[in-house]
Protein backbone atom coordinates (compact mmCIF):
# COMPACT_ATOMS: atom_id res chain seq x y z
CA UNK A 1 0.00 0.00 0.00
CA UNK A 2 1.49 3.38 -0.98
CA UNK A 3 1.82 6.26 1.42
CA UNK A 4 -0.99 8.14 -0.27
CA UNK A 5 -3.26 5.13 -0.26
CA UNK A 6 -2.59 4.86 3.44
CA UNK A 7 -3.45 8.53 3.86
CA UNK A 8 -6.74 8.01 2.12
CA UNK A 9 -7.52 5.17 4.50
CA UNK A 10 -6.27 6.77 7.72
CA UNK A 11 -7.79 9.86 9.11
CA UNK A 12 -5.76 10.67 12.19
CA UNK A 13 -3.25 12.96 10.52
CA UNK A 14 -4.99 16.13 11.48
CA UNK A 15 -2.87 18.50 9.48
CA UNK A 16 -3.13 16.45 6.30
CA UNK A 17 -6.89 16.18 6.66
CA UNK A 18 -7.23 19.91 7.18
CA UNK A 19 -5.01 20.50 4.21
CA UNK A 20 -7.56 18.61 2.13
CA UNK A 21 -10.28 20.96 3.25
CA UNK A 22 -8.53 24.22 2.64
CA UNK A 23 -5.28 23.67 0.79
CA UNK A 24 -4.84 27.18 -0.53
CA UNK A 25 -4.56 28.88 2.84
CA UNK A 26 -1.99 26.34 3.98
CA UNK A 27 0.44 26.62 1.10
CA UNK A 28 2.98 29.26 0.26
CA UNK A 29 2.09 29.36 -3.42
CA UNK A 30 -1.57 29.36 -4.45
CA UNK A 31 -2.57 26.45 -6.63
CA UNK A 32 -3.73 27.35 -10.12
CA UNK A 33 -6.73 25.86 -11.83
CA UNK A 34 -6.14 23.00 -14.25
CA UNK A 35 -7.62 19.95 -15.89
CA UNK A 36 -7.78 17.85 -12.79
CA UNK A 37 -9.04 20.48 -10.44
CA UNK A 38 -11.53 19.72 -7.76
CA UNK A 39 -13.79 22.45 -6.45
CA UNK A 40 -11.21 23.81 -4.03
CA UNK A 41 -8.37 24.20 -6.48
CA UNK A 42 -6.33 21.01 -6.35
CA UNK A 43 -4.41 20.09 -9.45
CA UNK A 44 -2.79 17.06 -7.93
CA UNK A 45 -4.44 13.75 -8.81
CA UNK A 46 -3.65 12.13 -5.47
CA UNK A 47 -5.19 15.01 -3.59
CA UNK A 48 -8.25 15.27 -5.80
CA UNK A 49 -9.02 11.61 -5.15
CA UNK A 50 -9.24 12.48 -1.49
CA UNK A 51 -12.28 14.65 -1.93
CA UNK A 52 -14.38 11.71 -0.81
CA UNK A 53 -13.44 12.65 2.74
CA UNK A 54 -14.43 16.26 2.41
CA UNK A 55 -18.03 15.98 3.59
CA UNK A 56 -16.76 14.38 6.78
CA UNK A 57 -14.54 17.30 7.67
CA UNK A 58 -15.09 20.37 9.79
CA UNK A 59 -14.08 23.31 7.60
CA UNK A 60 -10.87 25.04 8.63
CA UNK A 61 -12.81 28.28 9.05
CA UNK A 62 -14.37 26.64 12.08
CA UNK A 63 -10.93 25.53 13.29
CA UNK A 64 -9.22 26.76 16.42
CA UNK A 65 -8.48 30.42 16.85
CA UNK A 66 -4.92 31.54 16.72
CA UNK A 67 -3.41 31.20 20.17
CA UNK A 68 -3.33 34.50 22.09
CA UNK A 69 0.20 33.69 23.11
CA UNK A 70 2.91 31.05 22.87
CA UNK A 71 4.19 29.37 25.99
CA UNK A 72 7.82 28.53 26.55
CA UNK A 73 7.86 25.96 29.34
CA UNK A 74 10.91 25.98 31.59
CA UNK A 75 9.84 23.57 34.30
CA UNK A 76 7.10 20.96 34.76
CA UNK A 77 6.34 19.00 37.89
CA UNK A 78 3.88 16.22 38.56
CA UNK A 79 2.40 16.88 41.99
CA UNK A 80 0.48 14.87 44.55
CA UNK A 81 -1.32 16.30 47.57
CA UNK A 82 -0.05 14.93 50.89
CA UNK A 83 -2.20 17.03 53.20
CA UNK A 84 -4.14 20.27 53.38
CA UNK A 85 -5.76 22.76 55.75
CA UNK A 86 -7.75 25.97 55.29
CA UNK A 87 -4.81 28.05 54.09
CA UNK A 88 -2.19 25.76 52.58
CA UNK A 89 -1.51 22.39 51.03
CA UNK A 90 1.46 20.08 51.47
CA UNK A 91 2.54 18.44 48.21
CA UNK A 92 5.21 16.15 46.81
CA UNK A 93 6.67 17.19 43.44
CA UNK A 94 8.19 14.87 40.85
CA UNK A 95 10.42 16.70 38.36
CA UNK A 96 9.10 15.98 34.86
CA UNK A 97 11.63 18.28 33.17
CA UNK A 98 14.62 16.50 34.69
CA UNK A 99 13.66 13.06 35.92
CA UNK A 100 17.06 12.57 37.56
CA UNK A 101 16.18 15.15 40.20
CA UNK A 102 14.80 13.69 43.39
CA UNK A 103 11.26 14.37 44.55
CA UNK A 104 10.64 17.41 46.74
CA UNK A 105 8.03 18.17 49.37
CA UNK A 106 6.81 21.76 49.55
CA UNK A 107 3.96 23.75 51.06
CA UNK A 108 1.80 25.89 48.78
CA UNK A 109 -0.62 28.64 49.77
CA UNK A 110 -4.18 27.68 48.91
CA UNK A 111 -4.56 30.95 47.00
CA UNK A 112 -2.02 29.60 44.46
CA UNK A 113 -4.71 27.17 43.32
CA UNK A 114 -7.42 28.35 40.94
CA UNK A 115 -10.82 28.61 42.57
CA UNK A 116 -12.47 26.03 40.28
CA UNK A 117 -9.78 23.47 41.19
CA UNK A 118 -9.98 23.97 44.96
CA UNK A 119 -12.84 21.48 45.30
CA UNK A 120 -10.48 18.79 43.91
CA UNK A 121 -7.94 19.20 46.70
CA UNK A 122 -7.73 16.08 48.84
CA UNK A 123 -5.00 13.71 49.92
CA UNK A 124 -3.78 11.84 46.83
CA UNK A 125 -5.09 14.40 44.29
CA UNK A 126 -2.73 14.82 41.32
CA UNK A 127 -1.79 17.98 39.46
CA UNK A 128 0.56 19.45 36.84
CA UNK A 129 2.61 22.53 37.68
CA UNK A 130 4.05 24.45 34.72
CA UNK A 131 6.44 27.39 34.99
CA UNK A 132 7.60 29.35 31.97
CA UNK A 133 7.19 32.43 29.81
CA UNK A 134 4.32 33.63 27.68
CA UNK A 135 4.85 35.76 24.62
CA UNK A 136 2.34 37.03 22.10
CA UNK A 137 1.67 39.74 19.59
CA UNK A 138 -0.34 41.78 22.06
CA UNK A 139 1.47 40.63 25.19
CA UNK A 140 4.83 41.56 26.64
CA UNK A 141 6.96 38.58 27.62
CA UNK A 142 5.79 37.54 31.04
CA UNK A 143 6.57 34.77 33.47
CA UNK A 144 3.73 32.46 34.46
CA UNK A 145 3.09 29.67 36.92
CA UNK A 146 0.09 27.40 36.34
CA UNK A 147 -1.14 24.67 38.66
CA UNK A 148 -3.79 22.49 37.13
CA UNK A 149 -5.45 19.68 39.04
CA UNK A 150 -6.05 16.53 37.06
CA UNK A 151 -9.63 15.37 36.53
CA UNK A 152 -9.03 11.68 36.20
CA UNK A 153 -11.51 8.99 35.33
CA UNK A 154 -13.32 7.65 38.36
CA UNK A 155 -12.92 3.98 39.24
CA UNK A 156 -15.93 1.99 38.09
CA UNK A 157 -17.68 -0.52 40.38
CA UNK A 158 -16.37 -3.42 38.29
CA UNK A 159 -12.80 -2.07 38.48
CA UNK A 160 -13.06 -1.75 42.26
CA UNK A 161 -14.52 -5.23 42.45
CA UNK A 162 -11.73 -6.76 40.37
CA UNK A 163 -9.09 -4.91 42.46
CA UNK A 164 -10.63 -6.42 45.59
CA UNK A 165 -10.61 -9.86 44.00
CA UNK A 166 -6.94 -9.44 43.12
CA UNK A 167 -6.12 -8.32 46.67
CA UNK A 168 -7.95 -11.37 48.07
CA UNK A 169 -5.97 -13.68 45.79
CA UNK A 170 -2.69 -12.07 47.00
CA UNK A 171 -3.76 -12.61 50.62
CA UNK A 172 -4.62 -16.24 49.87
CA UNK A 173 -1.21 -16.76 48.23
CA UNK A 174 0.63 -15.27 51.21
CA UNK A 175 -1.43 -17.39 53.61
CA UNK A 176 -0.61 -20.49 51.58
CA UNK A 177 3.09 -19.62 51.53
CA UNK A 178 3.12 -19.03 55.30
CA UNK A 179 1.36 -22.29 56.10
CA UNK A 180 3.73 -24.21 53.77
CA UNK A 181 6.79 -22.73 55.50
CA UNK A 182 5.55 -22.77 59.08
CA UNK B 1 19.74 34.85 19.60
CA UNK B 2 17.92 31.92 18.03
CA UNK B 3 17.57 31.93 14.24
CA UNK B 4 13.95 30.83 14.50
CA UNK B 5 10.97 31.66 16.67
CA UNK B 6 7.97 29.51 17.58
CA UNK B 7 4.89 31.40 16.37
CA UNK B 8 2.26 28.84 17.25
CA UNK B 9 2.01 25.27 18.42
CA UNK B 10 -0.82 22.83 18.82
CA UNK B 11 -1.24 19.35 20.22
CA UNK B 12 -4.23 17.21 19.39
CA UNK B 13 -5.56 13.74 19.99
CA UNK B 14 -7.66 12.42 17.11
CA UNK B 15 -9.80 9.31 17.41
CA UNK B 16 -11.37 7.53 14.46
CA UNK B 17 -14.39 5.42 15.31
CA UNK B 18 -18.13 5.77 15.74
CA UNK B 19 -19.33 8.67 17.85
CA UNK B 20 -22.58 10.32 18.73
CA UNK B 21 -21.74 14.03 18.49
CA UNK B 22 -24.94 15.08 20.26
CA UNK B 23 -23.64 13.66 23.56
CA UNK B 24 -20.74 16.09 23.66
CA UNK B 25 -22.51 19.07 25.16
CA UNK B 26 -20.85 21.30 27.81
CA UNK B 27 -23.41 20.18 30.41
CA UNK B 28 -22.35 16.55 29.90
CA UNK B 29 -18.73 17.42 30.72
CA UNK B 30 -19.73 19.45 33.77
CA UNK B 31 -22.09 16.73 35.06
CA UNK B 32 -19.35 14.11 34.84
CA UNK B 33 -16.80 16.49 36.39
CA UNK B 34 -14.48 16.10 33.42
CA UNK B 35 -14.23 19.88 33.16
CA UNK B 36 -14.83 22.60 35.73
CA UNK B 37 -18.02 24.65 35.48
CA UNK B 38 -17.58 27.43 32.96
CA UNK B 39 -19.74 29.99 31.25
CA UNK B 40 -20.15 28.07 28.02
CA UNK B 41 -22.92 30.37 26.83
CA UNK B 42 -20.25 32.93 26.04
CA UNK B 43 -18.11 30.33 24.25
CA UNK B 44 -18.68 28.96 20.78
CA UNK B 45 -20.79 25.83 21.04
CA UNK B 46 -22.28 23.90 18.12
CA UNK B 47 -24.24 20.83 19.13
CA UNK B 48 -26.30 19.18 16.41
CA UNK B 49 -26.87 15.47 15.66
CA UNK B 50 -23.92 15.01 13.28
CA UNK B 51 -21.53 17.65 14.58
CA UNK B 52 -20.40 18.99 17.90
CA UNK B 53 -17.84 21.73 18.39
CA UNK B 54 -17.20 23.08 21.86
CA UNK B 55 -14.71 25.71 22.94
CA UNK B 56 -13.55 24.40 26.29
CA UNK B 57 -11.92 26.56 29.00
CA UNK B 58 -8.25 27.44 28.76
CA UNK B 59 -7.89 27.41 24.96
CA UNK B 60 -8.94 23.78 24.46
CA UNK B 61 -11.29 22.74 21.70
CA UNK B 62 -13.38 19.65 21.07
CA UNK B 63 -14.70 18.68 17.64
CA UNK B 64 -16.81 15.57 17.10
CA UNK B 65 -18.17 14.14 13.88
CA UNK B 66 -19.86 10.78 13.51
CA UNK B 67 -16.54 9.20 12.47
CA UNK B 68 -13.98 11.37 14.21
CA UNK B 69 -13.28 13.09 17.51
CA UNK B 70 -10.56 15.67 18.14
CA UNK B 71 -9.34 17.25 21.36
CA UNK B 72 -6.85 20.04 20.67
CA UNK B 73 -5.10 22.86 22.43
CA UNK B 74 -2.73 25.62 21.37
CA UNK B 75 -1.31 26.17 24.87
CA UNK B 76 1.67 24.05 25.79
CA UNK B 77 0.68 23.97 29.46
CA UNK B 78 -2.50 22.10 28.42
CA UNK B 79 -0.85 19.45 26.30
CA UNK B 80 -0.24 16.88 29.04
CA UNK B 81 -3.78 17.33 30.33
CA UNK B 82 -5.36 16.49 26.94
CA UNK B 83 -4.70 12.86 27.84
CA UNK B 84 -6.88 13.19 30.95
CA UNK B 85 -9.73 14.62 28.88
CA UNK B 86 -9.63 11.69 26.46
CA UNK B 87 -9.26 8.97 29.07
CA UNK B 88 -11.90 10.56 31.31
CA UNK B 89 -14.38 10.87 28.45
CA UNK B 90 -13.96 7.29 27.26
CA UNK B 91 -13.90 5.74 30.68
CA UNK B 92 -17.52 6.91 30.75
CA UNK B 93 -18.27 6.10 27.09
CA UNK B 94 -16.48 2.79 27.39
CA UNK B 95 -18.51 0.97 24.73
CA UNK B 96 -17.56 3.37 21.94
CA UNK B 97 -15.84 1.66 18.98
CA UNK B 98 -12.48 3.31 18.24
CA UNK B 99 -10.25 1.97 15.47
CA UNK B 100 -7.41 4.50 15.15
CA UNK B 101 -5.62 7.09 17.21
CA UNK B 102 -3.63 10.11 16.05
CA UNK B 103 -1.33 11.73 18.58
CA UNK B 104 -0.46 14.96 16.82
CA UNK B 105 1.79 17.92 17.39
CA UNK B 106 2.43 20.89 15.13
CA UNK B 107 4.67 23.91 15.38
CA UNK B 108 4.71 27.01 13.19
CA UNK B 109 8.16 28.55 13.08
CA UNK B 110 9.24 31.95 11.85
CA UNK B 111 12.71 32.10 10.28
CA UNK B 112 13.32 35.86 10.09
CA UNK B 113 16.36 35.66 7.78
CA UNK B 114 15.07 34.82 4.28
CA UNK B 115 18.39 33.26 3.25
CA UNK B 116 18.11 30.87 6.24
CA UNK B 117 14.59 29.97 5.16
CA UNK B 118 15.73 29.26 1.59
CA UNK B 119 18.75 27.27 2.80
CA UNK B 120 16.47 25.16 4.95
CA UNK B 121 14.30 24.16 2.00
CA UNK B 122 17.28 23.57 -0.31
CA UNK B 123 18.94 21.20 2.16
CA UNK B 124 15.78 19.17 2.74
CA UNK B 125 14.91 19.01 -0.96
CA UNK B 126 17.86 19.77 -3.28
CA UNK B 127 16.69 21.37 -6.51
CA UNK B 128 19.31 20.02 -8.97
CA UNK B 129 17.20 17.08 -10.07
CA UNK B 130 14.18 19.32 -10.58
CA UNK B 131 16.19 21.73 -12.68
CA UNK B 132 17.26 18.80 -14.86
CA UNK B 133 13.74 17.44 -14.99
CA UNK B 134 12.34 20.70 -16.35
CA UNK B 135 14.73 21.64 -19.23
CA UNK B 136 12.79 24.82 -20.03
CA UNK B 137 14.32 26.29 -16.86
CA UNK B 138 17.64 26.65 -18.74
CA UNK B 139 16.11 29.60 -20.56
CA UNK B 140 15.12 31.30 -17.32
CA UNK B 141 17.09 33.91 -15.44
CA UNK B 142 18.36 33.52 -11.88
CA UNK B 143 15.31 35.32 -10.47
CA UNK B 144 12.93 32.81 -11.99
CA UNK B 145 15.15 29.85 -11.07
CA UNK B 146 15.21 30.97 -7.45
CA UNK B 147 11.46 30.27 -7.30
CA UNK B 148 12.11 26.51 -7.39
CA UNK B 149 11.74 25.31 -3.86
CA UNK B 150 10.20 23.05 -1.28
CA UNK B 151 6.47 23.48 -0.77
CA UNK B 152 5.76 20.48 1.41
CA UNK B 153 7.46 17.27 2.41
CA UNK B 154 6.13 14.20 4.23
CA UNK B 155 8.28 11.49 5.74
CA UNK B 156 7.04 8.23 7.18
CA UNK B 157 8.94 6.63 10.04
CA UNK B 158 8.42 3.36 11.89
CA UNK B 159 6.94 3.71 15.34
CA UNK B 160 9.40 3.81 18.26
CA UNK B 161 7.19 1.49 20.35
CA UNK B 162 5.34 -1.78 19.90
CA UNK B 163 2.03 -0.20 18.84
CA UNK B 164 0.85 -0.84 15.31
CA UNK B 165 1.11 2.27 13.12
CA UNK B 166 3.52 4.88 11.79
CA UNK B 167 4.98 8.26 12.63
CA UNK B 168 4.55 10.85 9.88
CA UNK B 169 6.56 14.03 9.93
CA UNK B 170 5.59 16.85 7.60
CA UNK B 171 7.13 20.21 6.73
CA UNK B 172 5.19 22.84 4.81
CA UNK B 173 6.18 26.30 3.66
CA UNK B 174 3.26 28.34 4.98
CA UNK B 175 4.44 31.69 3.70
CA UNK B 176 7.78 33.34 3.02
CA UNK B 177 9.89 32.93 6.14
CA UNK B 178 7.41 30.64 7.90
CA UNK B 179 7.32 26.86 8.06
CA UNK B 180 4.95 24.42 9.65
CA UNK B 181 6.09 21.16 11.17
CA UNK B 182 3.38 18.58 11.74
CA UNK B 183 4.00 15.24 13.40
CA UNK B 184 1.30 12.57 13.28
CA UNK B 185 1.88 9.58 15.52
CA UNK B 186 -0.68 7.19 14.08
CA UNK B 187 -1.80 4.03 15.87
CA UNK B 188 -4.08 1.28 14.56
CA UNK B 189 -5.89 -0.44 17.41
CA UNK B 190 -6.14 -4.21 17.49
CA UNK B 191 -9.48 -4.71 19.29
CA UNK B 192 -11.08 -1.40 18.32
CA UNK B 193 -12.44 -0.75 21.78
CA UNK B 194 -12.47 2.41 23.87
CA UNK B 195 -10.73 0.64 26.75
CA UNK B 196 -7.87 -0.40 24.47
CA UNK B 197 -7.65 3.19 23.20
CA UNK B 198 -7.53 4.57 26.76
CA UNK B 199 -4.63 2.33 27.73
CA UNK B 200 -2.74 3.16 24.50
CA UNK B 201 -3.20 6.92 25.00
CA UNK B 202 -2.11 6.56 28.65
CA UNK B 203 1.00 4.77 27.45
CA UNK B 204 1.95 6.75 24.35
CA UNK B 205 0.85 10.40 24.71
CA UNK B 206 3.81 11.84 26.60
CA UNK B 207 6.38 9.90 24.58
CA UNK B 208 4.69 11.09 21.41
CA UNK B 209 4.89 14.75 22.45
CA UNK B 210 8.51 14.32 23.41
CA UNK B 211 9.41 12.58 20.14
CA UNK B 212 7.72 15.34 18.11
CA UNK B 213 9.79 18.01 19.80
CA UNK B 214 12.99 16.00 19.38
CA UNK B 215 12.32 15.58 15.63
CA UNK B 216 11.61 19.29 15.12
CA UNK B 217 14.49 20.55 17.26
CA UNK B 218 16.98 18.15 15.70
CA UNK B 219 16.04 19.17 12.16
CA UNK B 220 16.09 22.88 12.99
CA UNK B 221 19.40 22.72 14.82
CA UNK B 222 21.11 20.59 12.19
CA UNK B 223 20.13 23.06 9.45
CA UNK B 224 20.44 26.40 11.19
CA UNK B 225 22.99 25.99 13.93
CA UNK B 226 25.90 24.60 11.89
Amino acid sequence: MSTYERYLKDETDLFFQEELVNPVSQTAYPETAGANVDQEGYTNQDYSRSTTYRPKMIPRSFGPNKAPHVEEIKQVWYGVVLGCNDTEIRVRLEDYTNEENSDEEVTLALEEIEEQDQSLIEVGALFFWHIGYRTGRNYPKERFSKIRFRRLAKWSDSELESAQELAKSYVANFEQYRSNHA
Amino acid sequence: MSRWVVEQEEASIVLVGNFNPKIFHPEWFIRHELIEKWDYLSSEVINIPDLSRVELPSECLLEVLENRLIYRSTLKSNHLALKDLVTGTFSILSHTPVQQIGLNYSQTLKIPDKSDWLKFGLELAPTELWKKAAPYLDDFGDDEKSKIGLNSLKMELPRPDTHSGVVRAGITAKSIGTILFSINSHIDLQDGTASEMVSVVEDAWEDSLELSEVIINTIMKSHLED
